[in-house]
């Protein structure tokens, strides 16, 4: 698979300036100047980032010019940190001072934060979340008793020379998904005075589609561990390509559920902004 | 829906607690139903957590509420919510009720505007009995 890590490289130029180009394309409402600094700031953090991984890769390419996975794949995860706080600190202000709307605390990095922090009127809904989960017992009855079922083949794989991290792998990847699911019924979802029907079907809508997208996360995952580890036994020399597709394919997924959930929260802010205004003082 | 003042002088935790037993008063709540968790009212009003913790205390110790294993905070059976018998309770009421009546006077309010008052909370509070 020689080919293949020469992916890495090219895939972390590709990642940071997706950041720059999706900022770049969103359509602005801000103050030109604020804009303007916030906007620099980004390109200046993408540029440097840019500049930084070309230099390891050349460095790399003059001091090590034998072909190594690991080789691209070390760089490739520090850079991949270093895409986080770029998104964290530059793109996602950058982004929110775009458009008044999403200048809230539910877009970008703290979705558990309530989005009317700065009212001095807040309402909420006295429906209790916790017990309305949007996941049917029968469904996590089913999602139990696969993930047992794929525990045990990982297990036996492990026990016939499969590497073991994939057992503890198996078990993160299934703990991570059932506290999102859970977790997400307790996301904060301020409210209107007078309680808008839009708002509450809006919330509603976006409670059952994250938990799902948790649930199916979890449950593709599971197979693809299981699969993975059978893979190394069955076919060795392209069992790590397979998982690294399967990998990057629930990572693909994963980050595409939470940027729809980030429009949807966009839309229930707007909503939201809506209903205060036409309600009393 | 609980709606909050920030910049109310009537403190946080009473506002929430008011707030709840208008809710359970007007029928929102019938009797074993669940409130939200702790975690979730704070999170949704945006306000410390031991503030709706102290609301929810308020309120066990009022007998309106009470602590299931697995359900979290729950409306009480209406029996514990009485403190005495009956006659007692309606005594401690009618005290009350003066005593509102008595600061309605004192803020200048006249006989009318007063009796709208009483009359639109009353209305609101037994809307769904007047319903069924």
């Amino acid at each position: 698979m020689i080919w293949f890590d020469r992916l890495f490289p090219v895939f972390m130029v590709v990642h940071p300036l997706f950041f720059a180009i999706f900022v770049k394309t969103k359509q602005t409402a801000a103050e030109p100047t604020e804009l303007q600094r916030l906007m620099r700031r980004m390109f200046v953090a993408t540029g440097f980032a840019l500049f930084l991984h070309i230099g390891v890769q050349m460095a790399l390419e003059a001091t090590h010019p034998e072909r190594d996975l690991m080789r691209a794949a070390w760089p490739t995860l520090i850079s991949t940190l270093g895409c986080i706080l770029i998104w964290s600190l530059f793109a996602a202000p950058a982004m929110a001072a775009k458009n008044a709307a999403w200048g809230n605390d539910s877009v970008g990095e703290s979705p558990l934060t309530g989005t009317s922090a700065d009212a001095t009127m807040r309402s909420a809904s006295l429906k209790p979340r916790h017990l309305s989960d949007p996941i049917s017992a029968r469904a996590w009855g089913l999602g139990w008793a696969l993930f047992g079922a794929c525990a045990l083949v990982t297990i036996w794989s492990i026990a016939a020379g499969a590497p073991a991290l994939l057992l503890l792998g198996l078990g993160w990847w299934v703990g991570m998904a059932v506290f999102g699911a859970k977790q997400n019924l307790m996301e904060a979802e301020p409210r209107d005075q007078s309680g808008s029907k839009a708002v509450d079907e809006s919330y509603r809508s976006l409670r059952a589609f994250r938990s799902w997208s948790f649930y199916w996360l979890g449950l593709v995952g599971t197979v693809a561990f299981t699969f993975t580890a059978a893979m190394v036994l069955l076919w060795p020399g392209t069992s790590g390509m397979i998982g690294a597709i399967l990998g990057t394919s629930l990572g693909c997924a994963g980050a595409t559920f939470g940027v729809v959930a980030s429009f949807r929260r966009v839309r229930i802010n707007e909503l939201l902004l809506e209903a205060r205004q036409n309600q009393p003082s | 829906m609980l709606t909050v003042r920030l910049d109310s002088p009537v403190p946080l935790v009473d506002q929430i607690a008011s707030g709840i037993r208008r809710a359970i008063a007007s029928g929102e709540f019938e009797v074993d139903d669940a409130l939200p968790t702790v975690r979730q009212l704070a999170g949704d009003l945006g306000i410390n957590l031991n503030t709706v913790a102290r609301a929810y205390r308020s309120l066990e110790a009022a007998g309106l509420v009470i602590t299931r294993r697995g359900r979290g905070t729950v409306v009480a059976a209406l029996r514990s919510r009485h403190q005495g018998s009956g006659e007692e309770v309606r005594d401690a009421l009618d005290q009350r009720l003066r005593e509102v009546l008595v600061d309605a006077r004192l803020a200048g309010l006249g006989v009318t505007e007063a009796r709208a008052m009483a009359k639109a909370g009353i209305d609101k509070l037994w809307t769904r009995e007047k319903q069924t």
